[in-house]
């Protein structure tokens, strides 16, 4: 904490040294007067009294006593003609020059004085001799013996005989220590004044009993004041106090002078132009000896961007829980618009939302907008020249329009606003990189006005802000959508994976069935058709149309839809059934399939289909995980086995890439994959098919490579 | 030139569409031989007669596709029909790109395949003529000596007996001998003729 000092204060910090050094001038310049005077009377009575001349000895002892011992200069010097009657010892340590020099010429003083000096002392000098002037007292520098410079205060007194000065006498002290300390504080009171200045820091001194006040310039200028436009005063000050501050601030002054300890207090302040600033002030109460406080210093500070960047920031956070928490696009909005509105009084926030076709602007938010005015607005179709929204929804850049009364953009809503109370709108488009025009943000007035360099910043957060917010919201239905897809999508992928391989299924037999009946066409029409060739090619196709029949009748009951069919079931005939149908599959990934089935297993209740669902899963999950493994490595060995009496396990081996210990635990999650092309809901499906049959799927890694899925079915 | 029967390989994993095929392919007068896998197919020599491979894509072991590309770094040309059971759009794309006569999806129709078959013959035996053809060039070339070689160079590059005379530094009566023996050993009609035969050969005439 600093404290500036006032002039008055600088005065009391003079050396106190120096005040008894003045105060002994003084002294000595009467005693010098005093003597002058006894000389003069004792001079008259000597040849009358020769007592006297005792005396007078006695006198210039003690005179002599007093001047020699002292550290300033005394001079007396006979005028006419010149003459240097006496010159204390001093002179000579001021100086530097021996006394005798000066008795020899009694002008040297005046060669001893700097050049810059000589010519203004010599002139006033012979002004005071001459009578044109009163007194003789001046500052000057002189040179010493050794060249250095130091300050000199000279003043004298002159004996005047019928008009003529006769004698003239003085004292000249060395000041050049005051010289140097008045330098130095001067230097630090310009520094202080500029850190102020720098700091924006302004000072007021408030002498509590006389209620006198002393404000810096930099304190009406953070008042937004002229210099000297107002006279500093506690009212005064309380008059640029914002209205629902005052009281707050006024107790805090009197605690602080109560309990005479430091005030520290925010407060807003309203400038004459209307602007709301934040300041801060730090005060510190000095009491006099019987505890009453007398005199109150401090400083005031502008801390208004501070207390903006504060109060966005607790509104950004309070923002962002919103969204997390999923509060609805309309809320947030809403949430927006009233931070900016804590941060101006008479300000009216407002959002609009352009509808995904770029055409109308839709109610967003706005707290404090009269309902009819946006009500009135809902669903406007931008435009060119459709008020401050419109036109800045259309032009894709900010739109000011100070006032509404005036402005043409708002020719055909001027009746509407006018109505609603509200003179000034700046709207500015809420601009997404990827999709343009989101909506607009724009500010409200009810008087005509601009929006100040503060505004637009804040105008810059807000729309920046509502871009986030609006583009989560769209992110996250868009996802949602997705999601739904992505659903639809994946079980059309297992589908279309069964389709092509039911497709590959049938038509080998169907072309072998055409293929023959075309043949037996053409050997009919020959003359003399070989019948037994024609019948082992009728017989072929019997044979392969069956088998295509086949085909479809075990897909049918795959995709056979409805509820689940709990049957009693053979795991081991699940087993073979499933590498019928994946055989092919597996022969062109080239992977040999081994089943090692238990010879007595207990039955286990399920639906059919969808076991062989999880199987078919399993096992083509192994394939995959064995295409980046050499091709004479790529077995799969599908196992059954009795748990006891009461349980089936079934394993299916792979000798793949195996799993990433990483991974372990997040395979069976929904949409977790490591395939390029995955879905990733082919585990977690199975999974919820096992456990709905009460039992249990998970994977360990083998000791040899790859990886093993089991899976448990109670028995019964 | 009278030609033995065309031959065609079928190479299907499926013992039904091979023996169908088989029998449709005999009841057309051609001579058929189907193989399960095309390893086993590679091990049969290539008969000297017009030929063709029907070939399924998903086969065990080497595919229909790999096996296309194998034939092809190994220069063995022969004209290719895929079958399939299930096609797919970028699976034929690749097969046509390759030089696939056709790509079809089973089943097809008889006459779509024979249709299919007999174009792929038609492209074997140009294919055959055309290097029958050079074959008979490269032996007339090579039946020229030295010097015939030399000459034959700077009468396709245009130049009259004189220049050619001069440039190999001898006669212009020893060149048109030389002259003579070329055109009757490479059985050129005229210059142009011979012209021609150079170029198929890829031999580049001299810069002149």
């Amino acid at each position: 904490m600093c404290f500036a000092l006032n002039p008055s204060e600088q005065k009391r910090a003079k050396d106190p040294l120096e005040q008894v050094r003045d105060q002994l001038e003084i002294r000595v310049q009467e005693q010098t007067a005093e003597l002058i005077q006894m000389n003069e009377e004792l001079k008259d009575e000597s040849g009358e009294h020769k007592q006297a001349e005792e005396a007078l000895r006695l006198s210039e002892q003690r005179f002599r006593y007093l001047a020699e011992y002292i550290d300033e200069v005394f001079w007396f010097t006979q005028v006419n003609p010149e003459r240097t009657l006496y010159v204390s010892p001093s002179f000579e340590t001021i100086w530097g020059r021996p006394v005798k020099d000066l008795y020899e010429d009694p002008r040297l003083w005046l060669q001893c004085i700097d050049p810059e000096d000589q010519q203004r002392v010599t002139e006033a000098f012979e002004a005071w001799l001459a009578g044109r002037t009163q007194a003789y007292d001046i500052e000057y520098r002189i040179l010493n013996s050794s060249h250095e410079v130091r300050w000199i205060h000279d003043r004298g007194v002159k004996e005047v005989k019928e008009g003529q000065p006769v004698l003239i006498g003085g004292i000249a002290t060395d000041i050049t220590e005051r010289k140097r300390v008045q330098e130095t504080l001067r230097d630090s009171e310009a520094r202080l004044n500029l850190a102020q200045q720098a700091a924006g820091a302004g000072v007021w001194d408030w002498d509590i009993r006389s209620g006198r006040m002393n404000w810096s310039e930099e304190y009406y200028r953070l008042l937004g004041l002229k210099p000297d436009e107002r006279q500093p005063s506690r009212e005064n000050w309380l008059l640029s106090v914002h209205p629902d501050d005052r009281t707050r601030v006024q107790g805090s002054v009197e605690d602080a002078l109560k309990e005479k300890r430091e005030l520290a207090m925010e407060f807003r302040i309203t400038r004459p132009d209307g602007e709301i600033r934040w300041l801060i002030r730090r005060g510190r109460t000095f009491a006099d000896h019987d505890g009453q406080p007398v005199r109150m210093l401090g400083i005031t500070m502008d801390i208004t961007d501070r207390k903006r960047a504060e109060l966005l920031l607790a509104g950004e956070k309070r923002l962002f829980e919103m969204m997390a928490r999923g509060d609805s696009l309309a809320l947030v909005l809403d949430a927006l618009c009233r931070v900016i509105e804590e941060l101006f009084s008479g300000l009216l926030a407002s959002i609009l939302l352009l509808d995904p076709n770029g055409k109308r602007l839709w109610h967003g938010g706005a707290p404090s907008l009269p309902r009819g005015y946006i009500d009135a607005i809902n669903g406007v179709s931008i435009g060119p020249a459709v008020g401050s929204c419109g036109t800045a929804a259309y032009r894709a850049e900010q739109v000011i329009v100070s006032d509404i009364a005036t402005d043409p953009l708002w020719a055909d809503y001027r009746d509407l606003g006018l109505a609603h109370g509200l003179r000034a709108c700046w709207s500015t488009p809420i601009l997404s990189s990827e999709d343009g025009v989101l909506g607009t943000f724009a500010i409200y007035y009810r008087e005509p006005r601009r929006p100040s360099p503060q505004e637009f910043d804040v105008i810059e957060w807000a729309t920046r802000l509502a871009e986030v917010t609006i583009e989560r919201k769209r992110t996250e239905e868009a996802l949602s959508a997705r999601q739904s897809e992505l659903t639809r999508v994946s079980r059309a992928l297992t589908m279309g994976e069964l389709v092509s391989s039911i497709a590959h299924e049938i038509n080998q037999p169907l072309a072998a069935v055409v293929t023959n009946a075309d043949t037996c066409l053409r050997w009919l029409t020959q003359d003399k058709p070989d019948l037994k060739e024609l019948r082992d090619a009728v017989q072929d196709i019997v044979t392969d149309a069956n088998r295509a029949s086949n085909v479809i009748a075990r897909t049918r009951e795959l995709l056979k839809k409805g509820p689940p069919q709990t049957v009693r079931l053979d795991m081991n005939h699940v087993i073979r059934e499933v590498i019928v149908l994946v055989n092919k599959d597996l022969v062109r990934r080239r992977v040999s399939p081994h089943t090692v089935l238990a010879s007595t297993l207990p039955s286990v209740s399920g639906d059919r289909v969808q076991l062989l669902q999880v199987l078919l899963n399993l096992i083509l999950n192994s394939a995959e995980a064995m295409s980046a493994v050499a091709e004479t490595a790529r077995e799969l060995v599908i196992q059954s086995s009795a748990q006891g009496s009461n349980e089936v396990l079934v394993q299916v081996r792979d000798r793949g890439v195996g799993l990433d210990p990483t991974n372990r635990d997040r395979i069976f999650a929904p949409f977790f994959t490591t395939k390029p092309n995955g879905m990733g809901m082919g585990l977690s499906i199975s999974k919820s098919i096992i456990e709905a049959h009460g039992g249990k799927l998970w994977a360990t890694p083998n000791v040899d490579g790859g990886a093993t899925f089991h899976f448990t079915l109670p028995a019964g | 030139m009278p030609e033995a029967n065309p031959f065609v390989f079928v190479v299907d994993d499926n013992p039904s569409v091979r023996t169908a095929l088989k029998r449709l392919f005999s009841s057309v007068g051609m001579q058929c031989e189907t193989y399960p896998s095309a390893q086993e197919f590679l091990q049969r020599n290539r008969p000297d007669v017009p030929t063709c491979l029907v070939l399924d894509v998903r086969l065990p072991g080497l595919s229909g596709l790999d096996l296309q590309s194998h034939l092809a770094e190994a220069n063995y040309r022969i004209p290719i029909i895929f079958i399939t059971g299930h096609g797919e759009v970028p699976m034929s794309v690749r097969a046509m790109k390759a030089g696939a006569v056709e790509f079809l999806t089973k089943p097809f129709h008889d006459q779509e395949l024979l249709d299919a078959v007999l174009q792929a013959l038609q492209r074997d035996r140009t294919a055959r003529q055309t290097r029958a053809y050079l074959a008979t060039l490269r032996e007339r070339w090579e039946s020229l000596t030295p010097r015939e070689h030399e000459v034959l160079a700077l009468v396709v590059a245009g130049r009259l007996n004189k220049q050619i005379g001069a440039e190999l530094g001898t006669s212009e009566k020893t060149i048109k001998v030389h002259r003579h023996q070329v055109m009757l050993k490479m059985q050129a009609q005229s210059v142009a003729q011979l012209v021609l035969m150079v170029e198929k050969l890829g031999l580049t005439a001299p810069r002149v």
